[in-house]
């Protein structure tokens, strides 16, 4: 894999990209394809505490990029997309390509999909990267419909993906999984269900003590009608088993999500629910058992033309049992978003409270047993902003920023993440 | 013979007792006092590298790498304490020493948090992969490239939350995850099935209906207000149909949803019942739509569809006959099933 990547030389790979644009611009007049070339930089912050002062981890990487994507006609029977992109950066270099094939049958029905994803990324020398090992990965996926009647369809799944890293280390391990499935999910027009059976596979060729085995079902349900109102339900229960249980212990997972809408006045309540369960074999110190409901009821209003607004309450439950892990956290969110022509975006604020239930651990050092404080109630916040502005018609600005102090009750163990966006973007 | 418990608390009580000496006269120095504390410090510091090697245990089983870089933290800040101390400055040493310590608690905190997340993220990586998917589908087959650039957008976020997963900042990749399903959120309240040509099409023939039903009470004599909001029904719905040519499917829906309202709103302000020019009025929109459907009838060769259309032309028959009878109720209903064979049809044809 490194040789391959040092034998082209990353930049020359680029070069050979923004080389070919022009030509391929040309050719783009003629329908179908697109190019799209940006510049910008990408930023992310972590500060903590460490006893007497403040200790911040800031990466900024600064970097241009091209990319150019060619799409069937959007009525074909035969359609595809393909996307390539590049980019130079200050830490590293990037290329990705996306492809899809699409075979929509007389009455609209997809008969065949093909998908493949590939993504491959060199770190420069000075890199301020931790994990900086040359990296490649994939994935390729094949969906067909051999049966299909006017409410209902069958859809056979099959899937292929890996990891390959140049240096593999520790954290950076090499991995291949394969899968299958089956499902049953609704076709034409009306309310869009599926459920179905899946199996997977996934291998550490370095480690193979944590090979996994996992089978599910999936069951989902969306009725989202043009009033803006409706129901999605998603919910997926799987069965992970490890190669060696000893190193780690299997597990049931269970993953619920569902939103409701609900029109009101002009604008819609909003209700939203996502239930997770994680139950392990056998539980440790480091896999314990555990239940997460996270909720948030709110009212999406405002004039969807010019400015709309949010506002809700968000609230949380983690159930560790005597883990010290178990806590209650309560929010208050509101939001103003705008669909503008010209200028388009949302800013969204969430403040709230998180309460641990105890929040110290118990750790046995062989000769005795210490309890320490590893968790302290906190205040949070969560600042979120997306903004574009078209600044001509083939340019723009784009922007996206999070921000999430947290102020605990014990000063050391405040903490704060952050990461933000700029790309001046411009589609020829 | 004093257990080590009792050693360590009694070094520990003493250690205190010596910082608050020190900090009330700081102009004590004896050298007695210093050997003391040196030891007391020398405790803490071995006591750390202990808890040390209890996080490690747990960090390793993570797939944190800020987790692993906070505990090297705290383990070099501790070397430095033992040295430090070795040179007789026990204060900074101390110092030293308790920043490790509390590197180690972050550490576990960062470990036990990417556990969690580091499943959770795997099953919300393939929840976001879908609906992505779906959504790019549905923002396609409309043409809506609002909608796709957001998708694009996201898609990017989402490989930025993959490197920053790859590099070990679980959390962080955590929140980008989440803002990339943001993103996709607001391209799919964008879509809001909208860019379905086909159902949106029929949502506006719908919308057009209910405009003629509100404008054929009106007829027979209601408030200025009311017709005042149908005007601007009519507008908002022409808006529609003109951004609906200008594939912006987006804002077709939003306008169509506008004129939806203020044929509502017409309706709430109006107190009359159906009129026959309703009617009348309905049955040329039928004849207009058939005038465009019929080259696409001529050419197809499914059955069903031309099946179909005799339907339809008989509720246009038997409307425009209830209309002639007076009876306007169930020629609206009879032209209103008409309408919807067509809007079948249509769907049938694309």
């Amino acid at each position: 894999m490194r040789s391959t990547v040092q034998g082209l030389g990353p930049p020359l790979l680029i070069g050979a990209w923004l080389g070919l644009f022009p030509a391929i611009a040309a050719a783009a007049l003629g329908g179908g394809w697109f190019v799209e070339t940006a510049t910008g930089v990408d930023a992310t912050s972590h500060t903590y505490h460490l006893a007497v002062d403040d200790t911040t981890e800031t990466l900024t990487e600064f970097m241009v990029q091209a990319a150019i994507e060619g799409r069937s006609a959007r009525r074909a029977r035969h359609r595809w997309r393909l996307r390539g992109e590049a980019s130079a950066g200050t830490e590293l270099f990037r290329q990705g390509l996306d492809a899809e094939y699409r075979y929509l049958d007389a009455a609209g029905v997809s008969r065949w999909r093909l998908d493949g994803l590939f993504a491959a990324r060199q770190y420069r020398q000075d890199t301020d990267y931790s994990y900086n090992s040359d990296n490649a990965e994939g994935r390729g996926e094949v969906r067909a419909a051999p049966l299909a009647g006017g409410r209902a369809l069958l859809e056979l799944r099959g899937w292929s993906g890996f990891r390959q890293y140049a240096l593999p280390s520790e954290l950076e391990v090499n991995d291949r999984e394969w899968g299958g499935g089956a499902y049953v999910k609704s076709a034409g027009g009306g309310p869009g269900w599926s459920m179905g059976l899946r199996a997977s596979k996934r291998t550490y060729p370095d480690s193979t003590v944590i090979d996994r085995d996992q089978v599910g079902v999936d069951l989902a349900l969306d009725t989202q009608n043009f009033d803006g109102g409706g129901l999605s339900v998603f919910h997926r229960s799987q069965r992970r088993t490890i190669a060696d249980e000893t190193v780690r212990p299997s597990a049931w997972s269970h993953w619920t999500d569902v939103h409701v809408g609900v029109p009101a006045g002009s604008g819609e309540v909003a209700f939203e629910v996502r239930n997770e369960v994680w139950s392990y074999d056998r539980e440790t110190s480091v896999w314990f058992d555990s239940w997460r409901l996270d909720g948030y009821v709110g009212y999406r209003g405002g004039d969807i033309l010019t400015v709309g607004w949010l506002a809700g309450l968000a609230a949380s439950r983690f159930d560790a049992g005597d883990e010290p892990d178990t806590y209650r956290q309560y929010g208050v969110r509101a939001g103003l978003e705008s669909y503008g022509k010209s200028v388009s975006g949302t800013l969204t604020v969430e403040v709230g409270r998180r309460t641990y239930q105890d929040g110290a651990v118990d750790i046995d050092l062989g000769t005795e047993v210490e309890s320490l404080q590893l968790y302290s109630d906190f205040t949070y916040w969560k600042i979120w902003l997306l903004g574009e502005w078209a600044i001509r018609k083939n340019l723009a600005l784009e922007a996206l920023a999070s921000w999430t102090p947290e102020d605990h009750a014990e000063q050391a163990d405040d903490s704060a993440l952050g990461f933000a966006n700029l790309r001046l973007v411009w589609r020829p | 013979m004093p257990t080590p418990e009792i050693r360590s608390n009694l070094l520990l009580l003493a250690l205190a007792a010596l910082i608050i000496l020190v900090g009330a006269a700081p102009g004590v120095r004896a050298q007695g006092m210093g050997d003391l504390g040196s030891e007391l410090v020398n405790v803490y510091i071995e006591r750390t590298d202990e808890l040390i090697g209890w996080a490690k245990e747990l960090v390793e089983e993570t797939d944190s790498g800020t987790a692993r870089r906070v505990l090297e933290q705290a383990y070099n800040l501790n070397r430095r304490a033992g040295r430090t101390n070795g040179t007789g400055q026990f204060r900074s040493a101390k110092d030293l020493a308790q920043r490790a310590r509390a590197a180690v608690w972050h550490a576990v905190k960062l470990g036990r948090e990417a556990m969690s997340l580091q499943e959770r993220l795997r099953v919300r990586t393939e929840r976001f992969r879908e609906l992505h998917r779906q959504l790019v589908d549905r923002a396609r087959n409309g043409g809506n490239e609002e909608a796709l650039g957001l998708l694009q957008r996201s898609e990017r976020q989402a490989g930025r939350a993959r490197e920053q997963h790859l590099q070990g900042d679980v959390r962080m990749a955590w929140q980008m995850l989440e803002r990339a399903e943001e993103l996709t959120l607001r391209a799919a309240r964008l879509l809001a099935e909208s860019t379905d040509p086909e159902r949106l099409e029929a949502e506006l023939d719908r919308v057009a209906e209910l405009i003629d039903q509100a404008r054929g009470q009106l007829d027979t004599g209601s408030a200025n207000q009311a017709r005042r909001r149908l005007n601007e029904a009519e507008e908002a719905l022409e808006k529609a149909h003109r951004h609906l040519d200008q594939g912006e499917p987006g804002r077709a829906l939003q306008m169509a949803t506008l004129a939806r309202r203020l044929a509502r709103g017409a309706f709430g302000t109006s107190v009359a019942a159906p009129s026959p020019e309703a009617l009348e009025r309905q049955l040329e929109r039928f004849d207009a739509r058939v005038d465009r459907l019929d080259e696409a009838l001529r050419e197809t060769d499914n059955e069903r569809a031309r099946h179909l259309f005799g339907e339809a032309n008989e509720h246009r028959r038997r409307a425009s006959a209830a209309g002639d009878q007076g009876d306007v109720d169930a020629g609206l209903r009879q032209i209103r099933a008409a309408h919807d064979l067509l809007n079948q049809i249509k769907r049938m044809l694309r």
